[in-house]
């Protein structure tokens, strides 16, 4: 069994604080997302207490994520960007289900638990008409 | 994804920036657990990594390059891409009189350097079970 991210095309992240990944929707991709936002640790201006916040609501989403995926015949792809922008951390998370963004059901636990982590939770549909999820994290925020 | 047929694609795209080393480090890392390759080849593999784009900052113009990993139950294989023409030429012949020099080299299981129609080079790393 292959799980296949796309081709390789030209980078299109410049932001030195941002990254964007793109793997298999599938339960092992989780936990690699969940290290990656971990290196960003003394890089990102967040405490110790937010950053552990996004990576628990990115773990959800994500997990969410691959729950619908897994319910295809074909899991497809999961790509996920993240950077700074003002006063926030923004994470997006591309769901590779064909499906409308009404599918995303917010009543979930994990995105739940994910919006009450984040200072805004958004489902759009991205360029390719699949659901866009957007977590915003306040970073001047003081009780963080 | 931990039976001996399986195969993972994952790409990242990483922007010259503190970020770059700790999240090739780390992309690889978590990969290669994922292989039956010893700790220590998935260890080497991530130094590779970081190897590569501690040298691409410093001796391409590119400013931001796409790590793509084949993860296969034996090897991982590296590619890093977006180098810019002559960019992995130039890479390794950093790496090849750096201190200690032929870091790459001594790490990796095989290496290559590909060539696209723009004339923009990817650099190919295989780590292996030694």
């Amino acid at each position: 069994m292959a799980h296949d991210a796309p081709t390789a095309r030209t980078p299109s992240i410049v932001d030195p604080l941002s990254f964007a990944v793109t793997l298999p929707a599938v339960p092992e991709s989780v936990a690699v997302v969940r290290h990656l936002v971990g290196g960003t640790a003394g890089h990102w201006s967040v405490s110790e207490a937010l950053l552990h916040d996004i990576r628990v609501a990115v773990s959800e989403v994500c997990t969410d994520v691959v729950r619908r995926a897994g319910q295809a015949p074909v899991p497809g792809t999961m790509e996920i960007r993240a950077g700074t922008e003002e006063d926030s951390i923004v994470i997006r998370v591309r769901d590779p289900a064909p499906a409308a963004p009404a599918s995303v059901e917010p009543r979930d636990p994990g995105m739940l638990l994910a919006a009450a982590l984040t200072e805004s939770l958004q489902v759009d549909p991205g360029p390719d008409g699949a659901p866009l999820i957007t977590m915003t994290f306040a970073t001047a925020d003081p009780a963080r | 994804m931990s039976t001996p047929e399986s195969i993972v694609r994952a790409r990242l795209e990483l922007p010259a920036g503190p970020l770059a080393r700790p999240l090739a480090h780390r992309f690889v890392m978590a990969l290669g657990v994922q292989t039956a390759l010893p700790v220590d080849r998935v260890q080497e593999a991530a130094m590779a990594a970081e190897t590569i784009v501690h040298l691409y900052t410093t001796h391409t113009s590119a400013r931001a390059v796409e790590l793509t990993v084949r993860a296969e139950p034996d090897r991982l294989h590296l590619r890093f891409s977006g180098l810019g023409p002559d960019g992995a030429i130039r890479l390794l012949a950093a790496d090849a009189s750096g201190s200690p020099p032929d870091v790459l080299r001594t790490l990796s299981s095989a290496l290559d350097v590909s060539s696209g129609s723009s004339g923009d080079q990817a650099l190919v790393l295989v780590v292996a079970a030694a």
